[in-house]
Formats: C-alpha cells, structure tokens, sequence
C-alpha cells in the first residue's frame, strides 16, 4: 500500500475524484448533488482515514463510502417526496401485453454471449443509458435491488413504497430493461 | 393457465422471493408450455446478471465517460479538506 496515497487526501481527490464523480453521476443524474456527494465521501474519508486499514485499495474504500452516500441520500430525498410513486405507476402505459396479458411486442431470441458482452464497454455504455431512460423512482428501485444488491425489503423501506407498489415497480424496470437492451444492442 | 403478463410479474416476484409451491408448479409449466415467456425469463436473469457484474467491475467500468469534475469542485472539495484537516 502507498503510504502517500493513504496520508494525503488531496491526492484523492486528482486520483479518483473523476471515477467517483462520473459514478455518483450515474448513479443520481444530477451534477451538483453527485459533485456534493463526492465531496462528502472525501471529509468521510478524511475522518475516518486513521481506521482504514489498508485491507483494499484506496479506489475501493472511496466507492465503499460513496455507495453509502448514495443510498442515504436516495432515502432523504425519498422522505421529502414519496407521493411520486404512484404518478410513476399511473404514468406507465404497458405496451408490452393485450388486455388478455397477451405478448404484443415479442421478446426476440438473444444469441449473444454474456461473457463475451460484458468484456466490451460498449455493452456497459447502452446498460448506463438504458437505465437512465427508466423514470427516476423506477431506476431507483432497481439499482438499489440490482447494483446495491439490498433486500427488496430494504429497497421498501429506503424509498417508502408498500409490498405491492414495490413490486410492481420492479417488475416494471425488468421488462423496460430487457426491452431497451433488445432494442439498441441485441 | 395464467396470462403471459402474469407470468411475467411471477418471474419477477420469484428474483425477489421465494415463491409458494403452487406459484412455482404454475411458472414451470408456464415456462414449458410458452417459448416467449421462457425466452423472457432467460433474458431477465441476463439483465440480472449484467447488474451484478456491473456491480463487481464499479472500479473498472466508465461510467459516463464524457464527464468529469470541474476545476472548480476539485478546488472547493480540496479547500474543504484542508479546512477539515486544520480544525
């Protein structure tokens, strides 16, 4: 372990300040709070530099504190507006089935290999812009069941929605990410 | 029989929680019976997939790659450290 990389902060910040950022961007979509919730993971870190113990690498003990960032900040804001969802529900018109819950766009047959796929960052690319056409509460739900790989309880409780909203949403982000993917990849 | 768009929602149930034994009678020989559903299914647990590898190469994967932080955060949050770092 770089004793320097470790004892100056502000080697942080040139070093993983961009990954951080492009990741908290992603991740939230909004400038200003990703640069702020950056800045945040950095004092973190800061205060807690004496306990790290340099069993990872600096990179991953940042997105370590970033990840929680995130999520506490998904949940703040969660707190303050959590009529959305059931305008995200009520706005998602299902083209998928009939009024019989029959296929009216037919998933088509995939032939791709996903070892090979998730070699290319192209493939990552068109994920990252999949899921940033899902409507905000939908994307939330799922990256936080999917990339945080928290309990769809967990997810409940963060976003405040009930069993069954919760659920509806997930599935509603599952077909609109497979249809997405089928559409501008596969 | 259920509907396709019922089966749908039971896959998506089932990457969430354990479904009942009738749920899971009913989804297998849904599966079985409708070659669409059987492929969206596979295609699901592909997107699962691709989010937990996403999640294992957060470090590795660029993530918008066409932004960065400004000159200006990189100052404000140095400044911020600094300012940390005195009190």
């Amino acid at each position: 372990m770089d004793y320097h990389q470790i004892s100056d902060p502000e080697v942080w910040v040139d070093e993983h300040g961009d990954a951080l950022f492009r990741y908290a961007l992603f991740r939230i979509q909004n400038g200003q709070v990703a640069e702020d919730l950056v800045q945040e993971t950095f004092l973190a870190a800061l205060r807690g530099k004496d306990s790290f113990a340099g069993r990872s690498s600096v990179k991953t003990w940042l997105f370590g504190i970033l990840k929680h960032k995130i999520i506490d900040h998904i949940r703040k804001i969660s707190r303050e507006r959590p009529e959305e969802d059931i305008e995200t529900l009520a706005n998602l018109a299902d083209k998928t089935f009939n009024e019989q819950g029959v296929w009216k766009s037919q998933p088509a047959k995939w032939t791709t290999d996903p070892g090979l796929l998730f070699q290319q960052q192209e493939f990552w690319e068109i994920l990252q812009y999949c899921l940033s056409e899902l409507p905000p509460r939908l994307n939330q739900v799922f990256t936080l069941r999917e990339l945080d790989e928290l309990s769809a309880e967990e997810v409940r409780k963060i976003l405040q929605v009930s069993p069954t909203n919760g659920g509806v949403m997930l599935h509603r982000a599952r077909m609109r990410l497979r249809e997405c993917l089928e559409i501008n990849w596969l | 029989m259920f509907s396709c768009k019922q089966a749908t929602e039971l896959m998506s149930v089932s990457l969430d929680s354990r479904l009942s034994l009738y749920q899971r009678f009913a989804f297998r020989f849904h599966l079985l019976m409708c070659k669409l559903c059987s492929r969206c299914w596979e295609q699901m647990l592909f997107v699962r997939d691709a989010m937990h590898t996403c999640s294992e190469r957060v470090e590795e994967i660029d993530f918008m790659p066409d932004h960065s932080l400004s000159p200006e955060a990189c100052e404000r949050i140095k400044n911020s450290l600094r300012e940390h770092t005195n009190t």
